[in-house]
């Protein structure tokens, strides 16, 4: 019964840490695609 | 690919190792000399287990010694104008028989030093003898693809002993096994399974090799 | 909203592995003389495996795509693929060791099907050197490719054949599969058991995605910075 909580908390904490990792990708890729956007305009200018 | 292409590069690879016969002499010192350490390790004939074991490392390391070299012997010019020349599938097939027949002979001449040295127990020569030719062929179709790999990385000397070991290990299991049945005077059919899986793994590696080589000539 | 949209298979892949470590150690268990209560591990092990063989499966497919089409993209995500199934390999070592030190006694035991994954695990960690030596980022897709091929090809032939040849392995599934077939599966494992392999896939997947993401971020900075 302890294990298996014990268990389940660290799984739960790891799962949590993921979906902070997913967040801050996300977050780089939007910032990513703006440099890029911003770099073509500036090439066609 | 045409054959008669394979025959002209194999033709182009034995002349290029007669007039390099240190590199070959190099490979067979390598050979004599492991098989001596061997000697004066165990000091004559040791049982037949580990005679069997320290006959089929000898080989697989003579193998990776001399088929390492089978595309760092020439420079990349070279290669150019052998891709200008002749299909991908002409030169890997070309460069597999070649050294097919290559660690064949070495096989057989470390065969005769090994028993000079650590004696004589095959008991049943002739299971013996295929089985070693068809590891041989099996070792030299997979070092084949796997030195053209390493050849384009930085240190293709150490990456080749990685790449291949974990492949040709399977294949060693199976050598062992049948050799020491060898040993032990069996007659053919308790092999012929394993003979077949050697078989059929030779022609998987050979059909991939031809598959995928294509893709690495390509500069 | 949208993010949830985005999210929910992972949500249902938490809540479902929340069920089954937990379902996995609270529910009762048919008893087996030597295995006993350390038949759980079925859930952890097996899924690890099967996750592993699944990712493995996904990156012979990008290396695949990669050679025919030569997009970069194909090439990072065959890479991804190969370090989740390390990660979930490793794992599946470390429960099938835990497993083997109470049931067969030792952490390691001389088996064809426990030295096959030793070797599978060899020729991931190559691949991984092999990247690592090659500074052109094109050639080293070609080669790590075709590696990953060979390698893939050649590795599950031998894992397939040469232990049923072999037919002394004490690691159960002999007869094929490399794990439980589904008909030993007592009925109250079932509930279980399926659940966490869908759990544990999507873990996989989800890792992998991760990852590959993280690499093409790292890739287009590099390629900014360069132009």
């Amino acid at each position: 019964m302890v294990v298996a909580l014990l268990l389940v908390i660290i799984f739960l904490g790891i799962t949590a840490f993921l979906f902070y990792l997913e967040k801050r990708i996300r977050v780089s890729e939007t910032k990513l695609k703006k440099l890029e956007e911003e770099k073509n305009r500036d090439k066609e200018s | 690919m045409q054959l008669s292409e394979v025959k002209a590069f194999i033709r182009k690879d034995l002349l290029l190792e007669w007039r390099q016969r240190a590199t070959i002499g190099g490979v067979l010192l390598y050979l004599v000399s492991t098989v001596f350490v061997a000697y004066l390790v165990f000091e004559g004939l040791a049982d037949l287990r580990t005679w069997n074991a320290l006959f089929w490392l000898i080989l697989l390391f003579t193998a990776i010694n001399a088929i390492q070299k089978s595309f760092l012997q020439e420079n990349e010019s070279r290669h150019l104008y052998y891709y200008t020349l002749i299909s991908a599938r002409g030169v890997i097939n070309a460069k597999m028989i070649y050294n097919a027949l290559l660690m064949t002979v070495l096989g057989l001449a470390g065969l005769l030093v090994f028993v000079m040295f650590m004696g004589n127990p095959i008991a049943s020569p002739g299971l013996f003898l295929i089985n070693m030719i068809l590891g041989t062929v099996a070792f030299s179709a997979v070092l084949t693809l796997i030195s053209a790999i390493a050849s384009g990385s930085r240190n293709n000397f150490t990456l080749m002993a990685i790449l291949g070991f974990p492949l040709v290990l399977p294949m060693l299991l199976v050598l062992i096994r049948v050799s020491g049945l060898a040993l032990e005077g069996a007659i053919f059919s308790p092999a012929i399974p394993d003979l077949l899986i050697l078989l059929s793994l030779i022609c998987i590696t050979f059909i991939l090799s031809n598959l995928l080589f294509p893709y690495i000539w390509k500069e | 909203m949208k993010s949830i949209q985005h999210k929910w298979w992972k949500i249902a892949g938490v809540i479902i592995l929340v069920y089954v470590i937990a379902g996995g150690f609270l529910f009762d268990v048919p008893a087996f003389p030597v295995i006993q209560q350390s038949i759980r591990n079925v859930y952890f092990h097996v899924g690890m495996w099967f996750g592993m063989i699944f990712i493995l499966l996904i990156s012979l497919g990008y290396s695949i795509r990669f050679l025919l089409y030569r997009v970069p993209e194909d090439d990072m995500r065959a890479l991804s693929a190969v370090r989740t199934g390390l990660l979930f390999g490793t794992l599946g070592l470390l429960t099938g060791m835990i497993w083997a030190k109470f049931t067969w006694g030792a952490f390691w035991v001389n088996d064809p099907k426990l030295n096959g994954a030793a070797v599978g695990m060899l020729v991931y960690l190559a691949y991984m050197v092999l990247r690592g030596s090659v500074d052109e980022e094109d050639k080293r897709g070609r080669l790590a490719a075709v590696y990953n091929i060979f390698a893939f090809v050649l590795f599950f032939v031998f894992i397939m054949i040469i232990p049923r040849m072999a037919a002394a392995s004490i690691h159960p599934g002999t007869d094929g599969n490399p794990a439980l077939s589904v008909g030993d599966l007592a009925p109250e494992m079932r509930k279980v058991f399926f659940p966490a392999m869908a759990g544990w896939f999507i873990m996989a997947w989800w890792l992998y995605s991760l990852l590959y993401r993280s690499t093409r971020i790292d890739h287009k900075i590099s390629e900014l910075k360069n132009n």
